[in-house]
């Protein structure tokens, strides 16, 4: 096969892994081409809106497996290829050269033993590392199942690893991918948590004097749910989210709406993709990683799903009257992170102009909130702001009126949430 | 103090010094006030002026384009520092706020009318300290922020979307038309990424380019900046080709969102992107 059908071909083959960030490291030139930057760069958009920001490939679509949601899966009747170690290292340097990339990221299907896929995978990033000393961005697959010492040595060229933990419950997997093994997957991220730690404390041994040992995976561990091909609802995805932060150390958990690839009478029929509900999980990430948002707080007693209707923080707000409306002439940083509209850098640039000036509510569309929806929640001078300019109405408030007004469901979105009648599964992860 | 006219050239030079000079001598930011140049005027007369009597005045004159050139005294250093005129100043101010000193410099990339916010802006962090630019009720700070967030933007979106094709001699070159006058701050960025090899970004709008070659920096106004470009900007080699069958092969027709597309990566930038050009007809 040619080089440009391989590489469509499996460009094709990785398009479901959502991941493409390029941020998280820093790394000067190794003597060659190529650097790493903190906040990462997007080369591109594709025709979906998703960012380009590395060469995203397998190194192989064959596999062993035959996951029931995956579109390389064993029983796909569909041409299979796999790529030399130097032609992805042709491929990266020429796509870094004329900056349309930032780096490389490299999976594969499970096409042999796990330490001789895991293998290949260290041997293209080596090459770039060491032959052609390449700096620029590197993000790994750690095969789950390859041996430790394998991650530990993919650590220390790659910038990023990941491992996949694709569905939320032990019972979904045994389920859709019975040849996949939760604890192995666990254990691969656990390993890489921990190989992170272990090599920050050896580096802080040597801060500020030469000698330091390279870092591992300074960009930290990801991982990916693959979301609607199973029946587990969003609060068991959500809970898991937090551990897989919270406990284990990770950067990122993304969320890739399932896309039916084959016919498989174990997956559902969906009429699209669940865009929208992938999109509700990521802002209700956001509400963990930034806004000290907790699981329980995010879905309350009684809820499953996420509403489609009205995004996570402003269902919080409706479900919490007591807490509004907030004063924004005196409340503290984290009360105004509750307030729909308002986000960090709004919240930031409130605490810091009242330190320095009173603060006007027509200055507040200035500073980035969203008056649409934050004026419902917001206080000033102790009027709320949706009365400012209106005669006060006492249905203003009403919870189900708010509801219909602050709706958003976001344009090209499909709205397709779980069935209701799917049982509630527990979170069976163990991660004592 | 007392009815100086401050006069401007347009360099960043000149704006640079102005704006010390406001941090250090304005009285207050209300002292300054803009003069408007008559037409044909290099510089208004103040004793002329409607406006004589007022204690400081601001004159802009923007539309020299070779002052506009950035010098390139030492390319790594922040934004390619301006030249010895501006050092002290420079220094200065950026030691009182490295956020006021890019803000300056974003101002006059913008090649936007913000001179006398600006001015007043680094008046009242010179009489309140630097906290006052975190004041959004501060109406000169907030005419000034928009634009200082355009042009970071627009730098940071052509970190990512500026595609060089290589020459015969080797040298990498990419075809930019932003919309601000941003390609000298580029410049580290691309240096640190292209570790040893040549490379050149020219601002085909403004004919303006800025080039590495080995290891000097050079730059370049008029037809010698547009010299830097390949005679063919590589549109059909066999990296573009690859480029774009792996962009196809990316690219995912379940979630088609051409609307989310153009949100974030505007229609604009497309004519230099040859994974769409050809595509779009651009």
């Amino acid at each position: 096969m040619e080089l440009g059908d391989k590489l469509e071909l499996l460009a094709a083959a990785a398009r479901y892994d959502a991941s493409c960030a390029s941020s998280g490291s820093s790394r000067r030139a190794y003597g060659g081409l190529g650097a790493a930057r903190p906040t990462g760069v997007c080369h591109s958009w594709t025709g979906d809106g998703r960012c380009v920001s590395l060469l995203k490939v397998l190194y192989s679509n064959a596999c062993r497996k035959d996951c029931a949601y995956c579109a390389n899966r064993v029983s796909i009747d569909q041409a299979r290829a796999s790529f030399s170690v130097e032609e992805l290292v042709r491929l990266t340097i020429g796509f870094y050269r004329r900056n349309y990339i930032e780096g490389l990221f490299l999976s594969s299907g499970i096409f042999a033993d796990p330490d001789i896929v895991m293998d290949r995978l260290i041997e293209v990033a080596k090459t770039l590392r060491e032959r052609e000393r390449f700096g620029g961005y590197i993000h790994l697959k750690a095969i789950p199942g390859c041996g430790n010492k394998l991650i530990e040595k993919a650590g220390l060229y790659a910038d990023r690893l990941s491992a996949n933990i694709e569905l939320p419950t032990a019972s979904s997997l045994a389920r859709l991918a019975p040849q996949k093994s939760g604890a192995e997957i666990l254990g691969a991220m656990r390993f890489i948590g921990q190989a992170e730690a272990a090599s920050k404390e050896d580096r802080n041994r040597f801060r500020g004097r030469r000698g330091a040992p390279p870092p591992f995976a300074p960009a930290g561990q990801s991982t990916q749910l693959v979301v609607g091909a199973s029946p587990d609802d969003d609060k068991t995805i959500v809970r898991l989210a937090a551990a897989l932060y919270g406990r284990l150390g990770l950067r990122r958990v993304y969320y890739s709406a399932f896309i039916p690839v084959s016919a498989d009478p174990r997956l559902p029929v969906l009429r699209s993709p669940p865009l929208l509900r992938e999109h509700r999980l990521y802002q209700a990430d956001w509400l963990l990683r930034f806004y000290g948002y907790k699981p329980e707080e995010i879905l309350g007693e009684g809820e499953s799903n996420l509403p489609t209707d009205i995004d996570p923080k402003t269902a919080w707000a409706l479900r919490h009257p007591e807490f509004f409306p907030v004063d924004v002439d005196r409340a503290e940083y984290y009360e105004l992170l509750r307030v729909p509209g308002i986000g960090v850098t709004g919240a930031g640039r409130i605490i810091s102009t009242r330190r320095e000036s009173r603060l006007r509510p027509e200055d507040l569309p200035r500073m980035g909130i969203a008056m649409k929806r934050a004026r419902w929640f917001l206080a000033s001078g102790g009027r709320p702001l949706f009365s400012v300019g209106v005669a006060p109405s006492p249905s203003a408030l009403d919870p189900f009126r708010l509801r219909i007004l602050l709706a958003d469901a976001p344009k090209g979105m499909a709205a397709c949430g779980p069935s209701p009648a799917s049982a509630v599964p527990q979170l069976e992860f163990s991660f004592g | 103090m007392n009815g100086r006219t401050w006069r401007y050239d347009g360099s960043l030079e000149g704006l640079i010094v102005l704006a010390h000079r406001a941090f250090t001598e304005a009285g207050s930011s209300e002292s300054i006030v803009d003069v408007p140049a008559a037409e044909g005027e290099l510089f208004p007369f103040p004793d002329s002026s409607p406006h004589r009597g007022l204690p400081l005045r601001v004159v802009s004159f923007r539309d020299r384009p070779l002052s506009r050139v950035p010098p390139l005294d030492a390319p790594d250093s922040r934004l390619t520092g301006p030249s010895r005129v501006a050092e002290a100043p420079s220094s200065e101010l950026r030691a009182f706020s490295s956020e006021l000193f890019d803000t300056v410099i974003r101002i006059w990339m913008s090649e936007a009318a913000l001179e006398l916010p600006l001015l007043r802006l680094c008046a009242y962090a010179g009489l309140h300290g630097s906290d006052v630019l975190e004041d959004y009720g501060n109406p000169d700070l907030r005419a000034v922020a928009g634009a200082s967030r355009r042009v970071s933007r627009e730098i940071e979106r052509l970190c990512g979307l500026a595609r060089f094709s290589p020459r015969d001699d080797g040298l990498l070159a990419a075809a930019l038309e932003p919309d601000a006058n941003i390609v000298a701050a580029l410049l580290p960025h691309f240096a640190r990424r292209f570790g040893h090899e040549d490379f050149a970004l020219v601002d085909v709008r403004r004919r303006l380019a800025f080039a590495r070659r080995d290891g000097d920096f050079e730059s370049a106004i008029g037809a010698e900046a547009l010299a830097f470009l390949p005679d063919e900007m590589g549109d059909d080699d066999e990296e573009v080709s690859l480029w774009r069958r792996y962009f196809e092969g990316t690219e995912n027709p379940s979630r088609k969102n051409p609307e989310l597309q153009c949100r974030l990566m505007p229609r604009r930038y497309w004519r230099y992107l040859p994974e769409i050009a050809k595509r779009h007809e651009v």
